[in-house]
């Protein structure tokens, strides 16, 4: 993420500005427009233009007599919009029956105000100041806003939600490298619905493909870095507007590296996309956009304290030396292509058709070292670090644990994948122990919205959408690799007798590179819905209130007979159907000229997402038998500013999301039954609550300067006590439900819930511009282990309740742990010139100056699933099986250069 | 401009070019250790002193690798045995690795370097391990590779072929074929491991003569993790092979896979046996299932007994104090195909019974309805038996001799009726029957 440059003005073009009536929107001439930065005075022309020359940052002071004089602070994005960027004047001594308040931060969009031809926003329409400051700064210690799964916040291309069924979620890496040819047109604050999409309790955002967005431009960037990627080069080119029918988009863009941050791990993303304007009469255009991001990266290992304190700050046990050459044993690979068709059709001055469609298909690879009746291939295995040898603290073998500290320590190739090694192991028998294989899932996406905009009179506006979603997969593991093996049978080594093959009705067959194994199922997932949003715009009072309403099935077909599931595992599950609701209303009250208040409202229920709904997906069509609708209610607050060189926000907010699911998947001791197994977790009917408060700041003084200070204070819990429910080999689901889970106030994991930042910009008027701010973050928690909160934790092998425990220690045992605070000081800075006709923009930042590295998140590990294991655990010197954790970033530093033609 | 997109476009480096990479199979070449034995296997296990000892001299011993832990049966242990055919000597070595047949498969040659490692006896058996705090521990996985190499010669392993009587502790950790075994008929029907739980259990193995009498026996150990536990005991017979262990005074076959046993032929099945080592404590009435269990006078019952670790059932009307005690011990109903020829055959023992006591009959019926109230009503008849007389002494087993039973269609019951007075002096002796058996020849 870095600021994006997206509209220079070229050689015979400036950046076009507009000076309105505030009461009519007529233009007015004869404005004084004084730069004071660079020290130039302008003059509206008849029509209210100004064409000016800039740099990425303008300071305006806009005067004329009769008016009311204002200053204003202007960046690119202000003039992202073709058309350029409106300002509007006061009058003085008339009463004020502005229509537009001058301190709101939403789009005002085309059709809102007709007379206008367009508005690409006022000053301060950059989007959320809290947003601008925390997003890019934040990001090292993976905050979170308001401590929202990533899902609560909708994403739209053309209209059409992008966020998946299955987990709610956007794969970004399928339209990633692109979005230079992509415009934010529209942001929501976090609650409010989006023009045409309902959305979560987050923002809903909306990016359009078309290139009449754009002006003609041709530019090229070259990047260089050291987080995921080296070296970045990107070139885009947009036609303009052809003979008034015609645009096209095209970019195209390759981010590479061999070695990433962390060790081991590479990264190739090659980025293409290419989008066609067409008008097929005025009133009417036609879109098709193709968007194809294929990606191949190197992953990194979260690691237990020991392991960190053993390696380094950049540490990967993923990967291994094979005959010299690195190899990392967990790659992830998309491709994913994207077709997109749009039509938009201006039945009338005031209303809008709009069509869109989507299709995507493509693959999703995992890839992953298998191993059966051998021993596990990662290096950092609980029994091959020196906590191993002395986990018996009457018998501690401290010398092999020192030999294997040692080994550890300065042996780069022991504390690596031994890859010639699993080779070597597999070369004594045609039968490979050791193997590659990935787990795929193979998507076929439709998607479709269909709306009309009305706009019915100068106060009220109508939209009402609806939309298809389609989404069905084919999910299954592929042998890509044996390893020096000829073959491989596929047995599960922790099962007996029939439940060992994984496809029974394929018992012995021999599995070769390219079959498929393990699991093999099909999802089918569909929604359709409407939603109605009515828009009244008054002096006074604003005011949205929308609707949605929808429907949605699920069902899995599995295509293999699983050996453990027998009778519940070939076949379709049953059909899950749900009918979701929801309504959102907003209002914001104008104040004054320069502040208003605003209170968002929510109240939704959600069908749960098909990850939750299938307890055990990979090896049988169980369904969650608690699956319910999801329910949402959240409420916010908030009073705004504007103030001439300066801009107050704050809000309050409150939300709670109730009846939903986690589910998760490992390998638990010390289970009903003393019995050890693989199990698939699920927790369910969780209520979680969110509230905080969030302020920000930001003034501008010596016309130079630039300073802002933000604060988000959060408490971010479980609000009661969900249930448990486990499912193995061994236990089925009577068996399975482990009640109560006692976490009623537990902070949820995820990010920090406080963060606190300040910063100072300068711009020169020699072209250039710095920055510095200061970040911190606290109040950071681990995700905990919900197993290891049930009664469960207190039984023993037969179910009675353990005698001798100590209550004091239990509170220390299951205490959730704080990562403490943590504290980021970032600087970037920029500076345009021209070089022979070619304008240059050279943008350089360093995030995390001091190079100061922490857990950013971790979890508790639940394999001591009870007290006496857990307790035993705890009190040795080196826990065995303590949580694991990941690393933040150490400095990472952004060059990127930006040409222009 | 177009000059300028030119020099652009060049400068990108070719779309999804990004190469797949391919990793080659690396080569190994084998490097045979120059290794001097010093020592056979059955030399180091007589420097044994009765107690764990370390040797810290440079010595060094080969052998072939006989065990097998793919499928889980066998866990961190090496066999080797000093030849691949005509093997003499044997040991093991205690190793903290598992899988261990991935690196050393069956019929490796391995050197050992014994130096700084401990040799034991444990539970009856020698192990070569690491000492650790004075005892003896397995190998840490850190340093197997200072004392176990591979040699670049491996063979296959034939099984040496013996005979259970020859048994002996020098074949502990060599592998052993046995010919003609079964399973014990009381434990046809169980899988070969635990089902519920991973605790190893024992399987009992049988060889039987022609007449089907039990011979010799073999305990067979099965661990808990085998991948095999769940498989159905195979009840036919054949021929075994594994590696041989111990535990104490047992001796016990480690089977690898279920390739290593090889019964194809049929077994002596027993229609009915029992040899009262299961389901019998020791001075307690005897309830089997199947097996009824009367007391038609009295108080006393018939009931466990062991001796030296055999278990019978016996009954004695001393001490009971009462005039008449009267007890029968009924067997299950056997019955069988007009075709078949049944042999009924059991032993019976003394104990401080009067010359001239005949309160002990063997009995049979065709006719008994099998409810406590028709015992009486049903008609019974003498088995022609030898049982346990005056002329024989006390504790002695007896052989009743083979029995033959003529078809009947009803089938036989057969009873062990103890008529005796816990009064009379000269009728409480006590009579003991063991080792129940008909079967079909």
């Amino acid at each position: 993420m870095f600021l994006v440059f997206n509209s220079f003005p070229q050689d015979n073009e400036k950046a076009r500005l507009r000076i309105s009536n505030s009461s009519n929107y007529t233009p007015i001439s004869g404005v004084k427009v004084s730069d004071i930065i660079m020290n130039k005075i302008y003059t509206s022309n008849v029509n209210g233009y100004i064409y000016l020359e800039y740099i990425h940052y303008l300071a305006l002071e806009i005067s004329k007599k009769g008016y009311k004089t204002i200053k204003v602070y202007l960046t690119e994005d202000d003039f992202i919009d073709i058309e350029g960027c409106i300002v509007f004047l006061e009058k003085i001594n008339v009463p004020d029956k502005s229509l537009i308040n001058i301190s709101e931060i939403e789009l005002i969009r085309q059709n809102d105000i007709p007379e206008l031809k367009s508005i690409s926003g006022l000053y301060n329409s950059r989007g959320d100041l809290f947003d601008r400051h925390t997003m890019f700064n934040m990001s090292n210690a993976r905050f979170r806003r308001r401590g929202y799964n990533y899902s609560e916040n909708t994403i739209t291309i053309n209209n059409i939600k992008i966020n998946s069924l299955y987990d709610g979620n956007v794969n970004w890496s399928t339209w990633s490298g692109i979005m230079h040819a992509l415009k934010k047109d529209e942001s929501t604050s976090y609650i409010e619905s989006g023009n045409l999409s309902f959305g979560k309790m987050g923002s809903v955002t909306n990016y359009n493909s078309s290139p009449s967005n754009f002006r003609k431009i041709t530019k090229a960037m070259f990047t260089q870095s050291n987080k995921t990627y080296k070296y970045r080069r990107q070139i885009m080119y947009n036609s303009g507007v052809l003979k008034d029918k015609l645009a096209f988009n095209l970019i195209l863009s390759r981010k590479s590296s061999e070695r990433s941050y962390f060790e081991g791990t590479d990264y190739n993303l090659d980025s293409f996309l290419a989008a066609i304007d067409y008008k097929i009469q005025s009133n009417s255009q036609i879109n098709f956009t193709f968007i194809y991001t294929p990606l191949v990266k190197g992953k990194s290992s979260p690691n237990t304290k020991e392991v960190w304190g053993l390696t380094n700050n950049k540490y990967n046990s993923y990967w291994g030396f094979q005959q010299g050459k690195v190899r990392n044993s967990r790659i992830k690979k998309v491709k994913l292509p994207m077709v997109f068709l749009n039509y938009k059709y201006n039945i009338k001055d005031n209303i809008v058709l709009k069509l869109n469609i989507l299709k995507q298909y493509g693959f999703v690879y995992n890839s992953r070292i298998g191993y059966n009746r051998a021993a596990n291939p990662l290096p950092t295995y609980y029994q091959y670090l020196p906590s191993y040898f002395v986990r018996y603290s009457d018998d501690e073998n401290f010398s092999n644990a020192y030999l294997v500290e040692k080994q550890f320590r300065e042996n780069q190739e022991y504390r690596q994948l031994k890859w010639d090694d699993l080779y070597y192991i597999n070369s004594s028998n045609p039968k490979s122990k050791y193997y590659m294989y990935d787990d795929v899932v193979s998507s076929g996406i439709l998607k479709g919205n269909a709306s009309l905009e009305i706009v019915l009179d100068k106060e009220n506006k109508l939209n009402i959408s609806s939309y298809l979603t389609i989404e069905n997969s084919e999910n299954y593991a592929e042998m890509t690799d044996l390893l020096g093996g000829e073959l491989y049978y596929d047995t599960n080594p922790y099962s007996s007798g029939d439940a060992m093959y994984q496809d029974l009705e394929n018992k012995n067959k021999p599995i070769k590179k390219g079959d498929r194994f393990i699991y093999n199922y099909e999802i089918e997932s569909m929604q359709t819905g409407f939603a109605i949003k009515y828009k009244i715009h008054k002096y006074l009072w604003d005011s949205n209130i929308t609707l949605d309403l929808n429907s949605t099935i699920y069902r899995r077909n599995g295509i293999f007979r699983n050996g453990g599931f027998a009778n519940n595992s070939l076949g379709q599950s049953e059909l899950l159907s749900f009918f979701g609701k929801g309504l959102k209303w907003d209002n914001s009250f104008k104040l004054s000229n320069r502040s208003f208040i605003k209170m968002n409202s929510m109240y939704s229920q959600n069908p749960p997402t098909v990850k939750t709904s299938f307890i055990n997906m990979r090896v049988n069509n169980s369904v969650n038998p608690y699956h319910e609708l999801e329910l949402r209610k959240s409420i916010d607050m908030a009073y705004y500013y504007t103030g001439d060189s300066d801009k107050f926000q704050t809000k309050i907010f409150y939300s709670q999301l109730n009846n939903t699911v986690d589910g998760n998947f490992y390998f638990a001791q010390g289970l009903k039954n003393d019995s050890d197994d693989f199990v698939s977790e699920t927790m369910y009917g969780i209520n979680k609550l969110y509230k905080g408060v969030e302020i920000g700041f930001e003034k501008h003084f010596l016309a130079q300067y630039e300073f802002f200070t933000i604060l988000n204070y959060g408490e971010y819990t479980y609000a009661n006590k969900p249930k448990l429910m486990l499912q193995s080999e061994s236990t089925n689901i009577e068996n399975g439900n482990y009640g109560n889970v006692y976490i009623e106030n537990y902070r949820l994991s995820g990010g920090p819930q406080a963060v606190f930042a300040f910063g100072l910009k300068y711009n020169s008027p020699k072209y250039w511009w710095v920055g510095l701010n200061n970040n911190f973050a606290w109040k950071n928690y681990i995700q905990i282990s919900p197993l290891l909160r049930t009664s469960n934790f207190f039984e023993d092998e037969n179910g009675s309740i353990l005698n001798d425990i100590d209550r004091t220690k239990i509170i220390s045992l299951l205490k959730q742990e704080d990562l403490g605070s943590s504290f980021y000081m970032n600087m970037s800075g920029g500076k345009s010139f021209r070089i022979k006709g070619l304008s240059f923009y050279l943008f350089i930042s360093m995030n995390n100056i001091f190079n100061k590295t922490q857990y950013s998140g971790g979890f508790e590990q639940s394999r001591n699933a009870n007290y006496e294991l857990l307790l035993a655990d705890k009190n040795r010197e080196k826990p065995l099986f303590p949580s694991k954790y990941w690393m933040s970033y150490g400095t990472l530093y952004f060059l990127n250069l930006s040409v222009r033609m | 401009m177009k000059k300028n997109i030119i020099i652009l476009l060049g400068l990108i480096i070719c779309f999804s070019c990004a190469e797949e990479p391919s990793y080659e199979i690396p080569k190994h070449d084998c490097i045979e250790p120059d290794i001097e034995i010093t020592n056979s296997l059955g030399q180091i296990k007589e420097m044994y002193i009765d107690r764990l000892i370390g040797i810290d001299q440079d010595l060094h011993i080969e052998g072939y690798v006989v065990s097998d832990d793919e499928q889980g049966n066998i866990y961190k242990v090496i066999s080797i045995q000093n030849d691949f055919e005509n093997p003499t000597e044997a040991i093991q070595l205690i190793v903290d690795k598992s899988y261990l047949y991935g690196i050393y498969p069956v019929g490796t040659k391995l050197y050992i370097s014994l130096k700084n490692l401990g040799l034991d006896k444990v539970n009856g058996v020698f192990q070569i391990g690491y000492i650790h705090e004075s005892s003896l521990i397995r190998i840490p996985s850190i340093k197997i590779d200072d004392h176990i190499f591979k040699s670049c010669e491996s063979h296959e392993v034939s099984p040496r072929i013996i005979d259970i009587k020859n048994i002996d502790d020098s074949l502990i950790g060599m592998l052993i074929s046995i010919e003609n075994i079964q399973f014990a008929s009381e434990d046809f029907g169980l899988a070969y491991g635990n089902l519920n739980n991973t605790y190893s259990v024992n399987r009992n193995m049988r060889i039987y003569d022609e007449l089907c009498h039990e011979e010799s026996s073999l305990i067979l150990r099965v661990s808990g993790y085998s991948s095999f536990k769940n498989n159905t005991l195979p009840v036919k017979k054949g021929t075994i092979t594994g590696v041989l262990g111990k535990y104490n005074n047992d001796f016990q076959l480690y089977i690898r896979d279920l390739s290593d046993v090889n019964f194809t032929q049929s077994p002596c099945i027993p229609l009915l046996e029992n040899t009262f080592q299961t389901g019998i404590v020791n001075n307690l009435p005897i309830y089997i299932d199947g097996w009824v269990n009367f007391t038609e006078k009295g108080s006393e019952q018939w009931s466990g007994g062991i001796f030296r670790g055999d278990y019978f059932a016996q009954f004695s009307a001393y001490g009971t104090d009462e005039d008449e005690n009267i007890g029968w011990l009924i067997t299950p109903n056997i019955n069988f195909a007009q075709t078949d020829e049944v042999y009924f055959s059991f032993e019976t023992s003394k104990r401080s019974v009067d010359e001239g006591f005949d309160g002990f009959e063997v009995l049979y019926s065709n006719d008994w309805d099998s409810s406590l109230k028709g015992v009486n009503t049903a008609n019974w008849q003498v088995l022609e038996a030898v049982l346990a007389s005056d002329d024989d002494d006390d504790y002695d087993w007896v052989n009743s001799g083979e029995i033959p039973l003529v078809f009947h269609p009803n089938g036989y019951y057969i009873a062990f009726k103890y008529t005796g007075s816990g009064t009379d002096t000269k009728k409480d002796g006590t009579y003991r029957v063991d080792n129940i058996r008909a079967v079909v020849r």
